[in-house]
């Protein structure tokens, strides 16, 4: 994602060849973002390749110039139904200029119903993401929001889309909760026990597991769109507007003008929500795990990113009583590619991908 | 000059002209005559006009004075700037007129554009609904077909099987009587009770069927009744469909006759070139007009995909051999909910609840779709993350139970 909105007029990017880097292990990790759709694929060095396909769009006038321009500023397009329509992160930067909202394929962590234009782009996407399979029947693990407990979603309909859209890329799909992927990918040391949460743009996802499996999990609404609405909502501002506001490089332990204060009261709002929720269900469900040790909670996802936000986790935990010991409250190193890298262990330990 | 001042100077020229006489350069010459002053006639005309002038001038009551002069001459002065602007507003009305056209030219071809593609939508669709619904029908026909005759040869089968036993029973009674009177009388009762018990265990057997038969049959004939009643529950929510059908092409036929309305409000408004209000009222009209328009095609997508919907579901359920009765609950579940959505009726989630099949029905309309993109010609971003192998070894040692 870039730290600044702003399309490089100067940079043509080069056609890049459908990639023939290096031999890839089987085994892919696809992390089905509200915000951003992230692969995760392992090569035989150790090392793991991720790329970023920011899951935004929106339609401009369509005409010869405009085309050419855009390939030659390295500017994806698609035409459909007529339309122009501009992916990734220079929608975000046009929907900055033009004072408009982009348009999201998914809404609240899925796919949307409403955006019917969602569907091919969203093919489009994955397609130039993952590529084709390395081998026939590869295992592929898709992030699937958990059971929300303050809205309504149909999470089968998502499920559906993906595993089908996948299964025709030749790929063996697989659904993992969002927050699990968390969980194997920073929890490793802790034996995969812990807390995991995502923080993401259409939703937070917890996933509390012990030894790799998933004991309490469920979603939230409330995610970076939600502090983007809010912030955009008391500022008299479009929500794209806020949403560069807020990743531009804001500190929660400092903000310094009245936006920066604004971005500050939603993000402690979303915190402390956050937190009482996981508390609220320690409390009331009964089959919680007994653990022997103090767990550690790790944040992963773009919202997670904020300056201070561990700070500010950490200063709303202290003003509650947590039902079970915690250890550590931290951040992922890498809290963008978490998830993909999480669904990609999942897709090379699973026992139905074909071993190199 | 003042084109009425120079008239009078050419008069007073001509004056001087008719009183003066012609002497030739000789006659001069001989007169003692060596030089002449000449005067152009054009200087004449000056000294006469200058001359007229200052008598004007001086004369108080004979000519204009200074002042209404000014006057006058504002006045001419103003007339011709009024002239001028005025020319300039019609030159700008035109212009804006044109424009306007333009626009509404342009508005008309997009609205008539949208028309003929959403009438082409509605006419597949349509075509698509009656396809469907004709190869339900059929499949709906055998099915109960086949039932029917499932039904029929149990109970022959059971027919059969209790006249053996009445033919059983039958025999038995014969054997006891030719028996009577034949044999000893303690052994002759002996085979009488055993023929006996023989006999009413056929008799219970016959019972029994008979009861089954009539059972079946009652099965039978509530089952068709019901096949009957899901057809006509189908049909009717078939024939409501057809009925929003119906006002969604009446509506179109509204909008088209408001469209050759506004064509001709249109036409007459560039004709009467005159009023210069016209632009504004056709823009709200036709904002209204389009907003109206979006929102209805909005709600007949959400009707078409509502019963896109419900056919993909009732194909999906396997036609012939299935469940028809649920085949039926469902189509009519979903044609209801389409109905409720598309109308605005309260209460209406407006999200589809699909299932995998559906979803997986729906994405089929892309598989073959090829999009005009760029997308393989830009790079992805991509980055380098640190490697998964301990973490997977430490996985797969937790699996085997480490
Ligand atoms: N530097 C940043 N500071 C604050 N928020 C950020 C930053 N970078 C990204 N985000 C936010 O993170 C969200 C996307 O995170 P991501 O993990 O990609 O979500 P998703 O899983 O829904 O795709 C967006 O709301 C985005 O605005």
């Amino acid at each position: 994602m870039s730290d600044k909105p702003s399309i490089d007029f100067g940079a043509a990017a080069a056609p890049a060849p459908r990639s023939s880097g290096p031999r890839l292990r089987p085994g892919k990790g696809l992390d089905v973002g509200t915000a951003n759709l992230l692969s995760g694929v392992q090569d035989y060095e150790d090392n793991v390749i991720i790329k970023v396909q920011r899951n935004a769009f929106i339609d401009i006038e369509q005409n010869d110039f405009t085309r050419n321009m855009l390939t030659k500023m390295g500017v994806q397009y698609v035409i459909l139904n007529n339309k122009m329509i501009v992916i990734g992160d220079p929608a975000f930067d046009l929907a900055n200029i033009y004072n408009r909202e982009t348009r999201r394929p998914m809404s609240d962590g899925m796919i949307s119903p409403k955006e019917a234009d969602a569907l091919p782009i969203e093919k489009l996407l994955v397609d130039r993401l993952l590529g084709p399979p390395t081998c026939p029947n590869e295992v592929c693990y898709y992030s699937v929001p958990a059971d929300p407990i303050d809205f309504e979603m149909n999470v089968i309909y998502h499920k559906g889309i993906f595993s089908d859209l996948l299964r025709k890329l030749g790929y063996n799909p697989k659904d993992i909760l969002e927050a699990h992927c968390t969980v194997f990918a920073e929890l490793d040391e802790d034996d995969f026990t812990g807390i995991g949460i995502s923080c993401g743009g259409g939703m937070f996802n917890v996933c509390v597991a012990f030894k790799t499996l998933p004991a309490l999990s469920f979603s939230t609404a409330r995610g970076g769109d939600w502090i983007d609405r809010n912030v955009a909502k008391v500022l008299g501002i479009k929500s794209a507007r806020a949403c560069a506001l807020k990743e531009k490089g804001v500190d929660l332990r400092n903000p310094r003008t009245r936006e920066e204060q604004a971005i500050d009261l939603y993000y402690r709002e979303l915190i402390r929500y956050t937190l009482s929720e996981i508390k609220n269900r320690f409390e009331t469900s009964e089959n919680m795990p007994q653990f022997p040790d103090p767990i550690d909670i790790v944040f992963a996802g773009g919202t997670s990113k904020i300056g201070g936000f561990i700070d500010v986790v950490r200063d709303e935990f202290s003003r509650m009583k947590f039902p079970i010991p915690i250890k550590e409250i931290r951040r992922a190193d890498d809290p963008l590619t978490s998830c993909a890298r999480g669904a990609l262990v999942a897709a090379a330990a699973d026992p139905e991908n074909p071993m190199e | 000059m003042d084109p009425d001042l120079k008239r009078e100077v050419l008069d007073v020229r001509k004056v001087i002209e008719r009183s003066t006489s012609k002497v030739s350069l000789r006659d001069l010459e001989k007169k003692g005559f060596r030089q002449v002053k000449v005067l152009r006639a054009g200087d004449i005309n000056q000294l006469i006009f200058k001359a007229v002038q200052n008598v004007l001038a001086k004369a108080p009551r004979g000519g204009m004075d200074e002042e209404e002069r000014q006057k006058i001459l504002q006045e001419a002065k103003n007339d011709f700037s009024r002239m001028m602007a005025e020319k300039k507003d019609l030159v700008a009305k035109q212009e804006q007129i044109q424009q306007a056209h333009q626009n509404l030219q342009g508005k008309l071809t997009q609205v008539n554009q949208q028309l003929a593609a959403e009438k082409n939508a509605i006419l597949a669709e349509r075509q698509q609904f009656e396809r469907d619904k004709q190869s339900l029908m059929e499949s709906s026909l055998q099915g109960q077909q086949s039932a029917a005759a499932n039904f029929t040869g149990q109970i022959e089968d059971l027919r059969q099987s209790a006249s053996k036993a009445e033919a059983r029973a039958e025999a038995a009674e014969a054997k006891a009587l030719s028996a009577e009177g034949a044999i000893p009388k303690d052994e002759y009762d002996q085979l009488r009770r055993r023929m006996n018990t023989q006999l009413e265990d056929a008799q219970e057997d016959v019972e029994r069927y008979r009861k089954q038969i009539r059972t079946l049959e009652e099965e039978q004939e509530g089952q068709i009744k019901k096949l009957k009643g899901d057809k006509i529950n189908a049909e009717e929510g078939e024939s409501r469909a057809q009925t929003k059908i119906k006002t969604l092409d009446e509506d179109k036929t509204r909008l088209e006759e408001e469209v050759s309305r506004l064509r001709a409000e249109l036409a007459e408004a560039s004709v009467s070139s005159g009023s210069g209000g016209i632009s504004a009222d056709h823009d709200a009209e036709f904002q209204r007009l389009r907003m109206e328009m979006e929102q209805r095609s909005a709600r007949m997508q959400d009707m078409m995909a509502g019963i896109a919907n419900s056919l993909v579901e009732s194909r999906s359920d396997g036609g012939g051999g299935g469940d028809f009765s649920k085949q039926f609950e469902s189509l009519q579940k979903n044609i209801t909910s389409a109905m409720r959505k598309a109308t605005g009726a309260a209460g209406g989630n407006d999200d589809f609840e699909l299932t995998v099949e559906q979803a997986s029905a729906i994405f089929a309309q892309y598989d073959n779709v090829k999009l005009e993109t760029n997308i393989d010609n830009v790079d992805l971003k991509t980055i380098k993350a640190k490697g998964i192998n301990s973490k997977l070894a430490k996985l797969r040692n937790l699996q085997r139970g480490g």
